[in-house]
């Protein structure tokens, strides 16, 4: 599990996807809300970090799946003894590492262009979350990849989840004065549990922050059964 | 000699369609096998039958070990390898799916005997298909398998990486491993196996070494034989 954890990670941190919409994109968003709305530009980190976080685990890592099954690589894990909880677990595992580091990277930019102060235990609250969320994104993602053919499918349907699910939490407006329904689907809403975490883990408020961290636990949970009974070695 | 796999009356569906229909697959140790048919025969269902990657609708097979798994080689016909992983990347990427570290040493004594040593560090899918099929076949026998198995092994190749092909089939063969591999080509079934399975719309419709079917059916050629058979 060490060597395919180890190799993966090598891998994946070369991906061009993940220098471009993981860290890129998110530099030009603080860059211009530091510009056009520079006195509340510090307001929408979080949002930025859990965006970025959320757009690495599910959709880069989606599609990384799903061309490694037309690839035919998967179907070639199959005929090896290794177990596939084993290797979802440890690619997973690597990448959620990935997700980690850029979500360090993207923040320690926002709070020098946005000359903010900031204290290490946001990191050392922030960081369990954003394991937690993004290997259930990732778990996620490969139920995703596993239920399409082809990458415009892939895409589609995962704009299909994903943008209900940013537009139905407080990343970016808030969800006071949205419709009711709205405001019940944010409820069970995964992306607004993680984006919970990591506002608690800046405002210091541990109950919303155990609250999110045991919500995230059962979505891990959840998305880990449904990757693994759902996942598919080949389009055959 | 003994007996390493053992499938009988097995039977695989793809909807209406029987595309493998009732088959017998015996292989030995140490034997070379050529599992040959037309396209559409049914010889990657079975070669993926036996492997374990789909089920068989109905019939058993039997291997020699309980844990076959970490005992048999695969190459599949597509050759695939992990996107934007080394050469040697890949090559500790499915060591360690059968549990194994390879060291620099190994990798590169491996590499250089499949003259493959200066694309090390090249990724694997942007290695030629004459050099990803010799890096197919290094992946196969990394953790020292009892029996390779090989669909289409040459399928694609010039005439220089067909002859290599053969030949490492043969050292395959001369360091004790079976090897059941599926063919188009007559000449290089002809030069390497010692018994041959000639599938036909799902069923085998042929079983033995070259020389004795060619003398049995009375034909010139394996060739001749194929189609004589599968008209």
């Amino acid at each position: 599990m060490k060597t395919v954890f180890l190799l993966n990670l090598k891998s994946s941190m070369k991906d061009m996807y993940l220098l471009f919409w993981s860290i890129l994109m998110p530099f030009a968003a603080i860059i211009v809300l530091r510009i056009f709305l520079p006195n509340y530009s510090g307001d929408y980190i979080e949002g930025i970090v859990a965006v970025s976080v959320f757009f690495y685990s599910f959709m880069t890592t989606a599609f990384i799946a799903l061309s490694q099954r037309k690839r035919g690589v998967y179907n070639l894990l199959h005929a090896t003894p290794l177990p596939l909880w084993k290797y979802i677990v440890s690619v997973s595992s690597s990448w959620s590492v990935i997700a980690i580091i850029l979500s360090y990277i993207v923040l320690l930019f926002a709070l020098v262009i946005n000359q903010l102060k900031f204290s290490i235990y946001v990191l050392l609250y922030m960081t369990p979350i954003i394991l937690i969320a993004s290997l259930s994104f990732v778990f996620l993602s490969f139920f995703i990849s596993s239920l399409v053919k082809n990458e415009g499918h892939l895409s589609m349907t995962a704009n299909v989840l994903m943008i209900p699910m940013l537009l139905c939490s407080n990343a970016f407006f808030t969800m006071e004065k949205a419709p009711d329904f709205i405001q019940y689907i944010s409820l069970v809403n995964p992306f607004e549990w993680f984006l919970n975490g990591i506002k608690a883990a800046f405002l210091n408020n541990f109950s919303l922050w155990g609250e999110s961290l045991l919500l995230l636990i059962g979505c891990l949970a959840l998305t880990l059964i449904i990757s693994l009974k759902t996942f598919k070695y080949s389009d055959q | 000699m003994k007996r390493l796999i053992s499938a009988r009356q097995l039977t695989k569906n793809y909807k209406a369609r029987c595309v493998v229909d009732h088959i017998n697959v015996d292989i030995q140790e140490g034997e070379i096998v050529a599992l040959i048919g037309s396209n559409g025969a049914g010889k990657t269902t079975t070669i993926s039958m036996l492997l374990g990657i789909i089920p068989q609708d109905s019939g058993t097979i039997e291997y020699w070990t309980s844990d076959y798994k970490k005992e048999i080689g695969t190459q599949l016909q597509s050759t695939p390898f992990f996107e934007g992983y080394s050469v040697e990347d890949n090559m500790k990427l499915f060591a360690a799916f059968y549990g194994m570290t390879l060291s620099i040493k190994m990798i590169e004594d491996k590499l250089a005997a499949f003259d493959l040593l200066h694309v090390k560090k090249t990724p694997a899918i942007k290695l030629s298909l004459g050099q990803q099929k010799r890096l197919a076949i290094i992946v196969t026998s990394l953790h020292n398998p009892k029996l390779v198995i090989l669909d289409e092994p040459s399928a694609g190749l010039d005439p220089r990486g067909q002859k290599e092909i053969q030949h490492i089939i043969k050292r395959l063969k001369e360091s004790g491993v079976a090897v059941l591999f599926s063919s188009h080509d007559m000449l290089e079934v002809m030069n390497v196996a010692d018994r041959i399975l000639i599938m036909h719309h799902g069923k085998i419709i042929a079983n033995g070494s070259p020389d004795d079917l060619i003398a049995q059916y009375q034909t010139q050629n394996l060739e001749d034989l194929f189609f004589e058979l599968t008209k």
